[in-house]
């Protein structure tokens, strides 16, 4: 329980788990005073210029864990802000029989605020080693300090930081400056200087040009039967029909003799007819290569019901064997009743075109209004935003030269002493 | 023959051909997931397609399957998908409303891809989207439903033979109830699905004070002359025929809801025109929308 809860206790809770391990240390070599361990429970901690140097006797009850590299870790506890930091420092590596030895860093992650406690562990979320008994120290038996180090670190690490700051700073500033000059030339190339502008600003509104496939309804006739007329052609076409398929429309209906002219509905179907014939006359030279479509598509075809596809399937048929046979009544009849129902579906999608158009039409002031009224609203956001970016870029120019000045100002790091100094001596409290 | 032609009519008006349809979960380019409804044959090699999974399909319980929209719930229930993306040609009209249905019902967001198209029953499923968008070189196409399309001139005979008038008043009467149905039924639906609020029981009492299309037909000359054109000329025409007599039926009745629109309750004006321009072309003759007309009417609510 011990081990999974120490790193989250304040430090006073650390100092107490150490004396409760440090008694239990001197415990189990009878008594510190008597015994190898003595006053520093069996430890030696040395410091020399960047590096601490950990020591433990060979009768040390953890021997065996000390000498394995990497299993004993360098911890540093300090104050920021108020608030208690640790940061681990590294494992240490095996130096000599015994000896392990930790390379302590030039800076620590954050400035320190009063001392920075150092204690070894082995390993996050465990135990703090005790490097002195219980009787020698003032309830810390495991942090101790290297103060010629901490008195370099604490210059690295504001330097550190600041000097960080600087570089980030110096990335954010030409950057909120690029920010800013694109966004003045975009409102420029609006009118706009500030704020007021944005209600003056001119808003561009759609045209009245009339699409190509909008006719009105005097020419929408004209229109469906060309439409038609090329379907029907489209009917001979191989690039576009299976040939069992094909009919040369036209030609059908040029030979058509109703079998019953006299009658009503022969009569019907001659007019109809004559209908066909001289619309395909009027048309059938606006149907060719530079034909567009103004609804559907240059390959469509009439609107064939499924008897009549199979009927020209079987008239194609018959006529391999006897050639020139005219397309048979039933075959007319229907092509002229699918170019009929051609011009009447036709006519109904140019009208609705029309209609959509129209509505398009007259809902557009509308639509302009509001078009104009979301952009002179972004218009004001945009202005805004610019204004707030103006004042950041101040802020970060004094920051900036603040921080730069720190830099410059910042004291040059001592070098250290290259004697040994003993460290066990010495409680630490952050 | 003529039991055929009816239970075609009631039971399985067609837009396209009749299976079912394919459903793939896939992500698009920034990783959002897509659930595309599309026709067997446009992601595969066709031949490895079954016939089911062609188009839009009801239940089918001689196989077990349950219809593409019990199918759609069940996948739609499972995750939310970013968009539903449709492809296809079309298929049972009624599968189509259904579809539309559970898209609204997870109020997904509705997109007919470039290059996609949606036709026919595809086109009534699509409006079931909350937010419904046609690609710029997205297809939306539409033509009148038919229960006659795959009809052979054997089927058609009996129009024209010495019990015509018989065959032909029949027909007629199950045109025109099969058109009062659908009117109502796809009217509700798309009131409903641009954001009018419907009322069943107005529609139904505004549909019933409607003229009786088959009355209104039998009591004037068109039986006679229909019948008399149908026996000098024989299939072709007779097929022309009864598809003008299931579009009349129809159209006759939207014209006359078209005339009380006011009673109708919210966006009832809209709907009904929205209907009429699907039906304005035949079956044979389906027609692309463009996109004023699609932006302009309410079949599309999403602008790039």
């Amino acid at each position: 329980m011990f081990e999974g809860e120490m790193r989250n206790l304040n430090s006073g809770a650390i100092r107490i788990v150490q004396r409760v391990w440090a008694v239990f240390l001197c415990s189990l070599t009878l008594g510190c005073g008597t015994t190898g361990l003595g006053k520093s429970v069996g430890t030696s901690v040395e410091g020399q210029g960047q590096s601490i140097d950990f020591m433990w006797i060979g009768e040390h009850p953890w021997a065996a864990t000390f000498q394995q590299t990497g299993r004993l870790h360098l911890y540093a506890q300090y104050r920021r802000d108020g608030q208690a930091v640790e940061e681990d420092l590294g494992a240490g590596k095996i130096f000599a029989q015994r000896q392990m030895r930790f390379t302590l860093p030039k800076a620590l992650r954050a400035v320190p605020e009063g001392p920075v406690c150092l204690f070894f562990g082995t390993g996050r979320n465990s135990s703090a080693v005790p490097v002195r008994s219980n009787s020698a120290s003032a309830g810390d038996t495991a942090g101790f300090r290297y103060q010629a180090w901490e008195a370099n670190i604490r210059t690295t690490s504001s330097r550190q930081v600041d000097e960080k700051e600087v570089a980030e700073l110096s990335l954010a500033l030409p950057e909120a400056e690029r920010r800013a000059t694109s966004e003045t030339n975009g409102l420029a190339a609006l009118g706009v200087r500030q704020r007021e502008d944005c209600s003056k600003m001119m808003v561009p509104t759609a045209g009245e040009t009339v699409p190509k496939d909008v006719f009105i309804a005097g020419q929408q006739t004209s229109i469906a039967q060309r439409i038609c007329v090329r379907r029907a052609r489209n009917q001979r076409n191989p690039e576009y029909i299976n040939t069992d398929y094909k009919i040369d429309v036209h030609e059908a209906i040029s030979q058509f003799r109703s079998p019953d002219g006299g009658s009503p509905q022969g009569g019907r179907r001659q007019a109809e007819v004559r209908q066909f014939l001289s619309q395909w006359q009027k048309w059938i030279d606006q149907t060719g290569v530079e034909y567009v479509p103004e609804v559907g598509s240059p390959s469509d075809f009439l609107p064939t019901v499924g008897t009549l596809d199979n009927s020209i399937k079987d008239w194609n048929a018959h006529r391999k064997a006897y050639p020139g046979t005219p397309a048979p009544a039933t075959i007319v009849n229907g092509i002229l009743d699918a170019y009929k129902g051609c011009l009447e579906d036709v006519s109904k999608q140019l009208a609705f075109k029309l209609d959509a158009w129209q509505k398009a039409r007259a809902n557009q002031p509308a639509r302009d209004r509001l078009y104009a009224e979301r952009k002179r609203s972004e218009c004001v956001g945009r202005v805004e935003e610019l204004d707030r970016l103006k004042i950041r870029i101040g802020e970060l120019r004094t920051q900036l030269a603040e921080t730069q000045t720190r830099v410059a100002a910042a004291p040059t790091v001592q070098n250290q002493t290259a004697s040994r100094q003993m460290l066990n001596g010495e409680s630490c409290q952050p | 023959m003529m039991r055929n032609v009816f239970a075609l009519l009631c039971l399985l008006l067609i837009w396209g051909e009749a299976s079912a349809l394919k459903f793939l979960p896939l992500e698009d380019k920034e990783g959002r997931q897509i659930l595309v409804l599309y026709d067997c044959g446009k992601n595969e090699a066709s031949e490895t397609c079954k016939k089911h999974e062609k188009s839009f399909s009801g239940p089918r319980p001689q196989i077990g399957y349950k219809g593409d929209a019990a199918v759609l719930e069940l996948m739609l229930q499972e995750r939310n998908y970013y968009q539903v993306w449709l492809y296809s040609g079309g298929g049972n009209l009624d599968e189509g409303v259904k579809v539309g249905e559970v898209l609204r019902r997870h109020r997904q967001y509705v997109l007919v891809q470039n290059n996609h198209y949606c036709v026919s029953a595809c086109t009534v499923a699509f409006l079931g989207g909350v937010m419904r968008e046609v690609a710029p070189n997205g297809a939306y196409k539409v033509h009148a439903y038919s229960g006659l399309l795959n009809e052979s001139k054997e089927d058609l005979a009996p129009f024209s033979g010495p019990e015509g008038d018989t065959s032909l008043k029949h027909f007629v009467e199950s045109s025109s109830l099969s058109g009062v149905t659908w009117v109502k039924r796809l009217f509700l639906y798309v009131q409903h699905m641009i954001g009018g609020k419907s009322d069943e029981a107005v529609t139904q009492q505004v549909l019933a004070d409607a003229p009786d299309y088959a009355k209104a037909y039998f009591s004037g000359p068109r039986f006679r002359s229909d019948l008399e054109r149908m026996r000098s000329e024989g299939g072709t025409t007779t097929q022309e025929l009864l598809m003008r007599i299931e579009r009349e039926s129809f159209e006759s009745r939207l014209s006359y809801l078209k005339d009380r629109a006011d009673e109708l309750g919210s966006r009832s004006k809209p709907a009904i025109r929205m209907l009429e321009i699907m039906f304005s072309s035949r079956i044979a003759g389906t027609a692309p929308l463009d996109h004023a007309t699609l932006k302009e009417n309410g079949y599309t609510n999403v602008r790039r």
